[in-house]
């Protein structure tokens, strides 16, 4: 038993704590310290030796882990009255978050038919993005377990059919272009020349170190596919909610 | 947004050194990616 906490996601921890003390072998005030490893010493204090004192603090932590521990910052040792059966108690409640996106910058894209899917280039990131890594060109690394919303838009259109349509898949994948996230793949016959819109959104667990692509892929010809004259023709958008 | 909870206690009582952290033994409640080392 070591009494350390470790927070191990980047946050902002709300931490509060009482406890309730007989004698202390010290001359001063009684106190105990919140002590981070970030070098916090958050005290909380009481001039008396037996009584109840509490405190609190705040721990931004941006390079998880952090470890925390209550500490006697008394000066010498504390005695815990006999007569109460429960002497501390400590409560943290920690917020945090983590979203991103990648969106394309392509005006036009070509995608081979009748194999298998092809990574679609996501040049542009979010303007606004908090835990998630772009290191890896045109994907989304997770940096946080959890639970995400995933949304996927698609606006384009496709030429150089043989028929007057033909099936285009667009969809999420995770570590490698084998396998699409369950309901995040959406498949839709494309009239040639014509836009057409794609929007798929599911809540999907990842863990740290996800690498989340999209891939498209088409049947039977090859085509060219067409993107808005402004703007992003395709996103992937991620949100973490749990 | 995402939180993360948790709530300890300390019922095993006796002293506690200068400069030594409070053991809390009992956790009674925990949500989320922290640690306690029990």
């Amino acid at each position: 038993m070591t009494g350390v906490i470790t927070l191990n996601e980047a946050g902002h921890y709300v931490i509060e704590w009482w406890a309730v003390t007989q004698s202390s072998t010290a001359n001063t005030a009684t106190a105990f310290s919140l002590s981070s490893s970030l070098g916090d010493i958050i005290q909380g204090m009481s001039p008396v030796k037996a009584g109840q004192l509490s405190g609190f603090g705040i721990i931004d932590v941006t390079a998880a882990p952090v470890t925390v521990t209550l500490t006697n910052a008394t000066g010498g040792t504390i005695y815990f009255p006999s007569n109460a059966a429960v002497q501390a108690g400590m409560m943290v409640s920690g917020f945090t978050t983590a979203f991103g996106g990648r969106m394309s910058q392509t005006s036009t894209f070509n995608v081979p038919g009748d194999v298998a899917p092809i990574e679609m280039p996501l040049a542009v990131t979010a303007t606004e993005s908090v835990n998630v890594d772009y290191s890896v060109p045109n994907a989304i690394t997770i940096e946080q377990a959890g639970i995400y919303r995933v949304d996927i838009s698609f606006v384009g259109a496709i030429s150089g059919i043989g028929m007057p349509s033909q099936n285009f898949a667009i969809g999420l994948y995770r570590n490698g272009l084998v396998t699409p996230e369950s309901g995040l793949i959406q498949t839709v016959a494309m009239v040639e020349n014509q836009y057409t819109t794609f929007a798929v959104s599911n809540y999907v667990r990842f863990e740290q170190g996800d690498v989340l692509r999209l891939g498209v892929s088409t049947a039977p010809d090859d085509v060219t596919v067409f993107f808005p004259v402004t703007g992003p023709g395709v996103t992937l958008m991620v949100q973490r909610v749990m | 947004m995402s939180d993360i909870f948790l709530q300890l206690q300390l019922t095993t009582g006796g002293t506690i050194l200068a400069g030594a952290p409070v053991l809390f033994n009992q956790p009674l409640y925990s949500f989320g990616n922290i640690d306690t080392i029990p």
